[in-house]
């Protein structure tokens, strides 16, 4: 359901990765690696929110390139970092999330957020959240439109145990009907998402394989 | 001098000249317009009693108390305006988050604040200089009671300016009661109590400022609240709500975009009736327009600044590149129709414009509005002087067409 090909970036002359290549099928995996290997980078090319310099992404068998819409219709992205307005409230997120997608936020999406504890912060702008709670917001912007792939970027970071939980059996449960990828240091987490885990190292070694 | 106010002094300092130096290089070309478009021939002294009117009205004797009221009212928006405007610079940014959490004493960070207060206040201090030079030089107004007037508004001013600082918006209306004895003191200059009455609006200053009382929500969001009330944004689409909250973030500066459309606005219509509606109308409205349309565009830097943080998240969603771009146009458009509506119903009085001139005009504006917006994305730091170019362009444009 997600694959790529023949992925390279560089960051001003210096090579990140090059040749990624690696297909997903249905299922939860966690991407593992050394800080600054490139796992952010990856997730944010996978998900269109940057520029590859070379190769291509396929969403639920739609380009990211020759068909960006209907791609990332299917995809959602959940940064490491909160991208969103300060000013903006988290219950204005989601409904610009559900706007885009051309969708509503359906009752499962509230459920979740009940669960996470942000029924009573949808009015509050995402400057004055915590950063926990703002990647509790991003996270259920994610499950909006039931999506075919979910990319994050260390979701668990921030998270207090009770999310944590909450979020690893979404994540497994999610998994039986869509692709999973998410970046994580944190082993206890990957183990309760069930998830394969795979290893950024191995997917440029693979790269540099195919080179040969 | 104690050693704390010394040291917090310095990184204040240093934090106020590296954010003030920032936000010039980040304005120098409005800076510049600003000074091309001073009247030609105009000479420092006469650039500061200019400035200084408002503070010669205010000592120009026989008049009404609420006229001094107004005057005095109006200084002192400019100079909370101007602090305002500042507010991040001067208040220390995100270190005095954490120095809030050192044991300082209360007043050592209240005398630092007003240390940078009155540097801040250098460029207003200017006028007030002129106008004592003035109040000096003039044998009739060169009285102590001036000498008191002016020393009672710097001490208003300052205090109101602290209360934005710190935030203490609900003392604002009360301290500027002591305004009242300070208008009285001024309409009735030969009553035996008339040189008390500044002294005792400074009074008053300082027993409201030590009047314990809580403090007030900002005004962001009341403003916020005020234009967006809960009925109506339940009724606006999602992009909308998110660009109003963009330009609300920013409550000064929209403030005063607005405030400039519609005072360019109002002062074009009237100077059209002064013309009595001959053959300068079109050329004026012409040229008004261009202004309208310059000082409408600079909404868009407002908002794409805004929009650029979410630009990678945008990016994950299935909307398309331009998606802000186009929102942000019909937007602008939106709001500049209305100041260009007042001046196209000044217009409709002029006998010699006909229907398709109003037409043309209305379209050109847009046109221009629109055409702005390029080089915010072309054009960099560079974009005032791009902007102001594409203006004269079509101003020269629109005026040959018209005369011709």
């Amino acid at each position: 359901m997600l694959a790529f090909d023949h992925l390279t970036k560089a960051y001003g002359g210096t090579p990140l990765f090059a040749g990624l290549r690696h297909a997903f099928p249905t299922g939860v995996f966690a991407l593992q690696g050394a800080n600054g290997i490139g796992k952010s980078t990856l997730l944010a090319i996978l998900a269109g929110a940057q520029e590859a310099d070379a190769g291509a992404v396929w969403v639920a068998g739609k380009s990211l390139h020759a068909e960006p819409m209907a791609a990332r219709a299917r995809l959602a992205y959940v940064p490491d970092a909160s991208p969103v307005y300060p000013f903006m409230q988290g219950g204005e997120l989601l409904a610009f999330v559900a706007a885009v997608k051309r969708t509503e936020v359906r009752p499962e999406v509230w459920a979740l957020a009940e669960a996470l504890g942000l029924a009573g912060l949808m009015a509050r702008p995402f400057g004055k959240l915590s950063l926990g709670t703002q990647k509790k917001f991003l996270l259920c912007a994610a499950w909006i439109g039931a999506p075919s792939v979910l990319l994050l970027d260390e979701p668990s970071n921030a998270l207090d145990q009770a999310a944590r939980q909450l979020l690893a059996a979404r994540l497994r449960e999610v998994g039986s009907r869509a692709t999973v990828l998410f970046s994580s240091h944190d082993a206890a987490f990957v183990a309760a998402t069930g998830a394969e885990v795979v290893s950024f190292e191995g997917l440029l070694a693979e790269a540099q394989g195919d080179e040969g | 001098m104690p050693e704390g106010y010394a040291r917090l002094l310095r990184l204040r300092l240093r934090w106020y000249s590296s954010e003030s130096a920032r936000v010039l290089q980040r304005h120098w070309q409005w800076l510049l317009l600003a000074t091309v478009l001073l009247p030609m021939g105009m000479t420092t002294d006469t650039l500061l009693r200019l400035c200084a009117y408002p503070l010669v009205a205010l000592l120009a004797a026989g008049r009404e108390v609420p006229v001094y009221l107004f005057w005095l009212l109006l200084i002192e928006l400019v100079a909370l305006m101007w602090v305002g405007w500042q507010r991040g610079a001067l208040r220390g940014g995100p270190f005095m988050h954490y120095a809030a959490t050192l044991p300082m004493a209360p007043r050592l960070t209240r005398a630092v604040d007003m240390t940078l207060v009155l540097l801040a206040d250098g460029l207003l201090l200017l006028p007030l200089l002129a106008a004592l030079i003035d109040t000096a030089t003039d044998a009739q107004a060169a009285t102590l009671r001036a000498l008191l007037a002016l020393g009672a508004l710097l001490g208003c001013v300052l205090s109101l300016q602290l209360l934005l600082l710190e935030r203490r918006y609900g003392r604002l209306a009360a301290m500027s009661l002591a305004n009242l004895p300070l208008a009285l003191g001024l309409a009735r200059p030969d009553s035996p109590l008339a040189g008390l009455l500044p002294v005792a609006s400074v009074v008053l200053l300082y027993v409201f400022w030590r009047l314990p009382g809580p403090r007030t929500r900002p005004p962001r969001r009341l403003l916020a609240q005020v234009a967006m009330p809960t009925g109506a944004r339940a009724l606006l689409p999602i992009f909308l709500r998110i660009q109003l909250r963009a330009l609300l973030a920013r409550p000064v500066h929209t403030l005063l975009w607005g405030g400039a459309l519609t005072a360019l606005a109002l002062g074009l219509a009237g100077l059209l009736q002064r013309f009595d509606y001959d053959q300068r109308a079109l050329p004026t409205a012409v040229i008004g327009a261009a202004f309208m349309a310059l000082i409408a565009a600079s909404a868009y830097r407002t908002l794409r600044a805004a929009h650029a943080p979410m630009g990678h998240y945008l990016a994950s969603l299935p909307v398309s590149r331009h998606y802000w771009l186009l929102r942000d146009l019909g937007l602008v458009a939106l709001l500049a129709s209305l100041p260009l509506a007042r001046l196209l119903w000044a217009l409709t009085q002029a006998p010699g414009v006909p229907a398709r001139a109003l037409l043309g005009l209305t379209l050109a504006f847009f046109l221009l509005l629109a055409l702005l917006r390029l080089p915010l994305g072309v054009a960099g730091r560079q974009t005032v002087l791009a902007n102001l170019l594409l203006t004269a362009l079509w101003t020269g444009l629109m005026l040959a067409l018209v005369t011709h």
